[in-house]
């Protein structure tokens, strides 16, 4: 467990390892320097006191004292500068695997609560993790401490052994409540993650709470999830302050026996003033020692918790996938027409949602080149859920996938482009302009070819700004039946053998809906699978599966199912 | 938006109202925190005293020193640092108590505010960016709550505290450290500002990156059916390297005054001290144990300076993030409530005035738009998608003012009436239901705890969601989730229906609400949505209704016809005399069906 915590500090630094290993000489220097303030004020007190034989000038020390402590804060500044390349490349990093697994690793995607919950997981989880490296580069003061400690068990080592007992108990208690530290910063990421969560809900349904006048409420309860925040972070800094106070507390024990001991000594003529003054000030840096391996402890558990947060979120990534180093950017894979869609069979394809009995139950399906299937049925039938699970959105608990008779392990990464395009039946576009939305990454060669297989091409000549229109959050700028051929249009613009339209005419006027199904089919090439309950699309289909409680109750030509299928009847005779 | 660049001037005058309005309400806990603050102060003064006098007794005379009076002074110093610990933890735990309520205040306020900004506001911001200025742009203003007034009077008072100690030890040290104070705090004010915009343009960054993730998490199916992960990808690695170098400018900058300047100003006035304590004990005129005394009080003097050094650098990061929660602020209500409109709860009559639209200063999307609805009607409206249907409803809802006319319910421009009364009055049911994840309770009711689950149950079995309601394990109390299948998009559309049941509005508008539903099931809710519009049913309610559609079915039974095409109004009439024209575009619609009319 605390290894896998360690190894993603390692893979932090191991994608910068130059500035890091740099800035932590950097702190080495500066930690070593700490030493020398110390050992030049007692020999200043010393030769002031007439206990050491006068070596250097007064003035010659004072003088080099200066110039060592500005020399150590330039060391610091660098230092801190270049650290924060990694702190920041190691953030980049973190979010960057998160997201690549989610948008490119095989398999289906769910994500652990809602979008806005996801975004405190990448917003400050990361954050959190690269705390461990801005902890390993500030260890260097252990070794600062060790080493004072060495000076002070040379002067006196009586005296010196006292500070061991209090460090060590420190060390020992904040090993045994690691737990909590790390129960409590569970706790508080937590009840931030339901705040963020829940912003990004509201805002994500605005309109919705504007028209339905819930402003208000949604402020109280807002109010309730800070509140509950609030105590949770409190409880969590509480924590960790009152375990380094103890630890504080411990080390003025030391010192206060420090300060009996050293009367003793100086009264015996053992001890100097100026071996006084070094110890005062060394005593600080041995204490440091167990507030530093506290901290150790402490943001190894906190991280642990943020790397939890993470890997949940990047759900069945490698164990290090988080801090992985990027791919040099993949050569897209070449359009092979070699297998070029022929039939694509789906036996048996079984889904059933957890938590409740619903889904597809055995659902067989054959497309073939050049075919048009459309599945239809009533409102919770599964029609979606048999799409999503076909092009492994969502897993399938059974079923086998062919294409041109090869099995298909993952469709989630086989059934994309340049073999299959998807518009989902709400799709979502994201706020930046038209032509980014709808080529994705895509040539814009076949653009204009695209526009006009969506029945796109009138609005996008309406738009003032033509493909550079802004579509502003999630595509709001456009209106319903813009934004399903805006997508249509991303799926068309791919080129795939296969496109698979869910529901796409639910907000598309009838005549558009017709003017698409005749482009689309103007082109020999295209097969298509699509979701619709409507006429001009039920009339072309070669086949028609119609779905009822997740099971294909009929199938065959809308002519032989208006004989045959009564929900099929329903379906067609009420929409006229 | 562009990062706001606060001049130092205008900061005070800016960040003094906010910490007053925050802070006030919670004296009590301030106060305590104050408290707590002068007995470390004093506390941290203390320690030296004890320790010097220590090093004096011994060094006066080794041999006869009372050991008992040393012990003493041993005890003293423990019971000093312990309670300075204690003290200093009350101080953490009350700062940290002041600054979550002071933020958390100030996040509902925001919230609200923005919850009552227009949609033109919305529709340029993701959601993942108002994540990032209601919570992110907040939280980094926590430290300015917590600790800033209370660390920098804090460490102020610490360094005068010093100063006097070192006064009354001696005259020249005292002086000619305050002279040098005097000098270190003008250079401090000088360079304190040094990273304000830069920090601003991070945090701007890292909204970017907010809403750019929160975007795409959101389309993840579509981004990954179609192929799209290597662009996402591609700008995804834009945005952090956007990030990264601008975080590192902006701390290369600012290090600059919280690393040399803070540190470069103590080694100067530590150095100088020293070199006038060897001085002064060259001259005769300080005993060793005083010389000690002062280079710990000097010593003292780097933590306060760190404080302060650390703060202006929370505060230059917050300034950053003070500006942007201001600009929010400011960004003004365009859509209040009127006095009030006095409105029953009847059905009312709608009117159109020569309302024109257009969003956001873009093409006109409505032109001249005039008709009447009396009490009780439903009126029909067809078109080609973008002709301007929905524009018309969201018009009736007030969710944006018309550029020019007026839409008035029973005679009253909708700007005068209330929000809360407009909202009871006008229920909307649109083609994008969102849910909350939150109970069944929750969604129906929309976090209105005063209906009784009794009429919710009610509603959801009218609307035909009875069976879907008995497979739900905890029944209302069910948590819902997105994307766990629990609700099918057209379930999800019955369940809009449900909410403005639930609230009984005298004016219902239908935008394409019907559309995901497929006919069989939409003929099993029409006689819902006949008793919704109060046509049928035991407590006929007539409402007014307007009823955007694509399909004639869903407009068989509405008393007039609208037909839309380019944001102009082309045919508008009774159904039943349009249906008998045969030169209208609607008999000829319902001759042909929609393709030829429409197309």
């Amino acid at each position: 467990m605390r290894a896998i915590t360690w190894r993603h500090a390692w893979g932090i630094i191991a994608a910068r390892p130059w500035p890091f290993f740099a800035s932590l000489s950097g702190y080495v220097v500066f930690f070593c320097l700490q030493l020398a303030p110390g050992l030049i004020t007692r020999r200043i007190f010393d030769g002031l006191s007439g206990q050491a034989p006068a070596g250097f000038n007064v003035w010659t020390l004072i003088a080099l004292m200066l110039a060592l402590e500005l020399g150590r804060v330039g060391t610091l500044y660098v230092a801190g500068v270049i650290f924060n390349v990694v702190s920041y490349s190691g953030e980049a990093l973190l979010k960057g695997n998160m997201l690549r697994w989610l948008v490119t690793a095989p398999g289906p995607r769910r994500l652990p609560g809602s979008t806005g919950e996801a975004v405190s997981r990448f917003r400050d989880d990361p954050l959190e993790t690269v705390g461990l490296t801005t902890i390993l580069i500030v260890s260097p003061q252990i070794v600062t401490g060790l080493v004072g400690f060495a000076i002070m068990l040379a002067i006196n080592a009586t005296i010196a052994l006292v500070v061991v007992p209090p460090v060590v108990a420190t060390v020992v208690v904040t090993y045994l409540l690691t737990r909590n530290i790390q129960r409590y910063r569970k706790a508080a990421r937590e009840a931030t993650a339901r705040v963020t969560g829940y912003i990004g809900e509201v805002f994500g349904a605005v309109q919705a709470l504007k028209l339905a006048g819930a402003e208000g409420r949604v402020v109280g309860r807002l109010a309730e999830l800070n509140e509950q925040r609030r105590a949770a972070s409190i409880r969590d800094l509480m924590f960790s302050t009152g375990l380094g106070s103890f630890g504080a507390n411990l080390a003025a024990l030391g010192s206060g026996c420090v300060l009996l001991l050293a009367a003793q000594a100086m009264r015996a003529g053992a001890f100097t003033v100026g071996d006084f003054t070094l110890f005062a000030s060394y005593l600080a840096l041995a204490s440091a020692i167990p507030a530093m391996v506290g901290q150790i402890l402490a943001v190894e558990r906190q991280s642990r918790v943020s790397i939890d947060r993470m890997r949940a979120l990047a759900d069945g990534a490698p164990p290090l996938a988080l801090v992985a180093r990027p791919p040099k950017v993949a050569p897209a894979p070449a359009a092979t027409r070699a297998d070029g869609l022929e039939v694509l069979s789906v036996r048996g394809l079984t889904r059933r949602h957890p938590g409740s009995e619903r889904g597809i139950e055995g659902v067989d399906l054959t497309l073939r080149r050049g075919g048009f299937t459309v599945v239809t049925g009533p409102v919770g039938a599964g029609k979606t859920t048999l799409v999503r699970a076909l092009i492994g959105l969502i897993p399938r608990d059974a079923g086998e996938i062919a294409w041109n008779g090869a099995p298909v392990a993952d469709p989630a990464s086989f059934l994309v482009p340049p073999r299959c395009a998807y518009t989902a039946q709400q799709p979502r576009l994201f706020s930046e302009t038209l032509r980014q939305n709808v080529l994705m990454g895509a040539d814009a060669a076949g653009l204009d070819h695209a526009i006009e297989l969506a029945v796109f091409e009138d609005d996008v000549a309406g738009f003032e700004q033509g493909l550079e229109t802004r579509v502003g959050t999630r595509g709001v700028t456009l209106s319903g039946g813009q934004l399903q051929r805006a997508a249509a249009t991303r799926m068309f613009v791919r080129g795939t053998d296969l496109v698979i339209f869910d529901d796409l005419s639910s907000a598309l006027d009838v005549a558009t809906e017709q003017q698409l199904w005749r482009r689309l089919f103007a082109q020999d090439r295209s097969t298509c699978l699509a979701i619709s309950h409507r006429r001009e699309a039920l009339r072309r289909a070669d086949e028609i599966l119609v779905l009822d409680e997740g099971r294909v109750v009929a199938r065959g030509d809308a002519a032989a199912l208006l004989v045959g299928c009564a929900l099929f009847q329903r379906i067609w005779g009420e929409d006229q | 938006m562009k990062p706001p660049k606060p001049s130092p001037a205008s900061e005070r005058t800016r960040l003094a109202p906010l910490l007053l309005t925050y802070l006030s309400p919670q004296g009590g806990r301030v106060a305590l925190l104050a408290l707590a603050l002068v007995a470390g102060v004093a506390l941290q003064l203390a320690g030296p005293q004890l320790t010097s006098r220590f090093i004096d007794v011994v060094a006066r005379d080794k041999a006869r020193a009372p050991l008992g009076e040393l012990e003493w002074l041993a005890g003293l110093f423990i019971a000093v640092t312990v309670a300075a610990q204690l003290v200093r933890m009350a101080g953490a735990y009350f700062s940290s108590s002041v600054g979550w309520a002071a933020t958390n205040q100030l996040r509902l306020d925001l919230a609200r505010h923005c919850l009552a900004l227009d949609m033109g506001f919305h529709n340029r911001r993701t959601a993942g960016e108002l994540i990032e200025r209601i919570d992110g742009d907040v939280s980094s203003l926590t430290q300015v709550f917590s600790q800033f007034v209370f660390q920098i009077l804090g460490s102020g008072l610490l360094i005068l505290g010093i100063l006097a100690v070192l006064f009354v030890k001696s005259v020249w040290v005292g002086a000619a450290l305050s002279l040098f104070a005097a000098a270190a705090f003008a250079v401090l004010q000088r360079t304190r500002n040094l990273g304000v915009p830069l920090f601003a343009a991070v945090r701007q960054a890292r909204a970017d990156l907010a809403g750019f993730v929160e975007e795409r998490l959101g389309g993840l199916d579509d981004i990954r059916a179609n192929g799209g992960g290597e662009h996402v990808m591609g700008q995804m690695g834009a945005l952090n390297s956007d990030l990264t170098t601008r975080g590192v400018r902006a701390i290369r900058v600012a290090a600059v005054f919280i690393v040399l300047v803070t540190n470069g100003v103590f080694i100067t006035g530590f150095t100088l001290a020293l070199g006038l304590g060897v001085w002064l004990f060259q001259q005769g005129r300080a005993s060793i144990g005083s010389i000690y005394l002062l280079v710990q009080y000097t010593a003292m003097l780097r933590s306060p300076l760190e404080q302060i050094g650390t703060q202006f650098q929370a505060l230059q990061q917050a300034m950053a993030s003070l500006g942007r929660v201001r600009e929010l602020q400011a960004t003004p209500e365009k859509i209040t409530g009127g006095p009030g409109a006095g409105w029953g709860s009847s059905a009312p009559a709608i009117s159109f005035e020569h309302v024109g639209f257009a969003y956001d200063e873009g093409a006109a999307v409505l032109h001249d738009i005039s008709f009447r609805l009396a009490p009780g009607e439903t009126l029909g409206l067809l078109g080609r998608t973008g002709s301007g249907k929905t524009t018309i409803t969201r018009l009736l809802a007030r969710l944006y003012d018309p550029a020019a006319g007026a839409v008035r319910l029973d005679g009253r421009d909708l700007r005068d009436a209330r929000l809360d009364e407009l909202r009871a009055h006008v229920g909307v049911v649109t083609q994008d239901v969102q849910l909350f994840r939150a109970d069944i309770r929750e969604n129906l009711t929309l976090f209105d705890p005063t209906l009784p689950d009794a009429r919710l149950i009610e509603a959801l079995q009218d609307l035909g969601l009875g069976p879907w309601f008995a497979r739900q394990p905890q029944g209302l109390d069910t948590l819902l989730e997105a994307g766990a299948g629990q609700l099918s998009a057209g379930e999800a559309q019955l369940l809009a229906f449900a909410r403005v049941f639930l609230r009984d509005p005298g004016l219902v508008v239908l935008d394409e609400a019907s559309s995901r539903l497929d006919p069989a099931t939409e003929a099993l809710i029409e006689d819902t949505l006949q008793r919704l519009l109060g046509r049928v049913g035991a407590s006929k309610r007539p409402r007014t209704a307007v009823i955007v559609a694509h399909r004639l079915a869903t407009v068989a039974r509405v008393d007039r016809i609208m037909i839309l095409e380019a944001g102009r109004i082309v045919e508008e009439g009774e159904r039943a005399a349009l249906a008998a024209d045969p030169t209208s575009r609607f008999a000829r619609l319902l001759r042909t069906g929609l393709e030829e009319v429409l197309a």
